[in-house]
């Protein structure tokens, strides 16, 4: 008796091993890495989508998915890593519109509708979750850059439809109206790239004819003031042209990332503002593409959306570019 | 005697199930897991999370894509919009709410917005 119930202690415990055992299979903890994948956008690819970073949320909406151009207007939460729909953009759906934040505020505007380049402009409130048609730009573009600072909103170059263009104009939301800003000493563009440093605001890349332009700028808001930097071929083994990247600024330095040339690319560049040079980081490790979205609170960074060829892609990655300098010791 | 036999029987088969459960379980790949819904109780109505697995990919307090912040008057009206989202994304479509999707779904929206 005494033997047969050893017995069926060994089984049942052999068999509540075997069940820890298996439980515990090690799930492979991934590699500290630069890129880490985050939430992924289920299902909801779209590219040349516009946005901003407020506080801890970014706000993307707009954009095409391939086949339609799209009205909705999503909120990703960086603490919870999750997403929410918000009150749907009320212009026209639209791609390649511009987004900036003045003093806690989105603005998005401008783009195109699939038939026209377009003017109107809208700011959204993020305590009430509503938008408000502002002053239309005074003249309609697509693939501009935009970009907010010191209580103003600045909109320019892009393509009007027939035309590149090299002019800005600044916006003023105390009075709610748009003047020219002259003094952009850059080539006419599109699908530009801007990031701020230290409440400067750097310019580059774009594409005009064919043509990915390498000149480099910086804007200093205080006197208004555009500045030539050294350009973006100054050293032999730059590769930082092209269009339709992403810039953004984490812990001092700005970025630029991913993007087009001749085809969707996938590199990053870093700029040090004090040294005026660029060094080349990991490559974005999701998939290569162009028309994403960058949404930085300034200590973190994710990358997303975007497209490759046809392809329109829907992950988001988040950036730690301190893992870089370890990986190129 | 034979009563130990059909124990340990019984002992061994249940084990055995849970073991190939846990089996089970794992070897599911994490992208293939069923989107479930939650319905959460706000102050002034209801909204819903979307979880996959235990991961949640979306919380939506206020009803998708209308101004303001107005949540849903009903549990009903909130699991019904949250099923819908849940049929978009198994059918791998964008998980987007158009104004039509609500008003085919008869949501509740109040007067004024």
């Amino acid at each position: 008796m005494n033997k047969r119930k050893s017995y069926v202690y060994k089984i049942t415990g052999l068999a509540l091993l075997a069940m820890v055992v298996t439980s515990c299979s090690s799930d492979d903890d991934d590699d500290l890495g630069n890129w880490v994948d985050k939430s992924v956008f289920d299902g909801s690819p779209r590219s040349s989508v516009s946005g901003f970073t407020i506080g801890n949320t970014g706000y993307m909406g707009v954009g095409y998915d391939g086949d339609d151009y799209l009205a909705s207007f999503w909120a990703y939460d960086i603490e919870g890593d999750y997403w929410s729909q918000k009150a749907d953009f009320p212009g026209a759906a639209r791609n390649a519109a511009v987004g900036f934040e003045i003093d806690g505020t989105g603005y998005i505007g401008s783009g195109y509708d699939g038939v026209d380049e377009l003017t109107d402009f809208y700011s959204y409130d993020t305590a009430s979750n509503t938008w408000t048609e502002i002053a239309s730009l005074p003249t309609a573009r697509r693939s501009a850059v935009g970009f907010g600072i010191n209580g103003y909103g600045y909109v320019g170059t892009g393509y009007d439809g027939e035309n590149d263009r090299k002019d800005f104009y600044k916006y003023d939301p105390a009075t709610d109206s748009w003047t020219e800003l002259v003094g952009f000493g850059g080539n006419k563009r599109r699908s530009a790239t801007t990031f701020t440093i230290d409440g400067l605001v750097y310019l580059g890349t774009g594409v005009s004819n064919g043509v990915y332009l390498d000149d480099f700028w910086v804007f200093d808001p205080a006197t208004e003031s555009w500045t030539s930097k050294l350009d973006l071929d100054e050293e032999d083994d730059y590769a930082i042209a092209r269009s339709n990247a992403v810039g953004f600024t984490l812990n001092g330095y700005g970025y630029i990332a991913t993007g087009e040339l001749g085809g969707a690319t996938n590199t990053v560049w870093e700029y040090d503002p004090a040294s005026d040079e660029w060094e080349q980081k990991t490559s974005f490790e999701g998939a290569t593409r162009q028309d994403a979205i960058a949404f930085s609170n300034g200590s973190r960074v994710f990358i997303g959306m975007g497209r490759t060829g046809t392809l329109y892609l829907d992950d988001l990655d988040e950036f730690f570019p301190l893992d870089e300098y370890d990986d190129e010791d | 005697m034979s009563s130990t036999v059909k124990y340990s029987l019984a002992i061994v088969l249940f084990l055995v199930l849970g073991f190939g459960i846990v089996m089970y379980i794992q070897s599911e790949p994490s992208q293939n897991q069923i989107f479930e819904s939650q319905i959460v109780s706000l102050d002034d109505g209801f909204g819903y999370k979307i979880l996959r697995g235990e991961k949640i990919v979306i919380v939506q307090e206020f009803v998708p894509g209308l101004p303001g912040k107005q949540q849903f008057v009903s549990k009903e009206e909130a699991q019904k919009t949250a099923n819908l989202v849940l049929s978009k994304l198994e059918e791998g479509k964008s998980p987007i709410l158009l104004p039509t999707d609500l008003a085919k779904l008869n949501i509740s929206t109040q007067v004024g917005h």
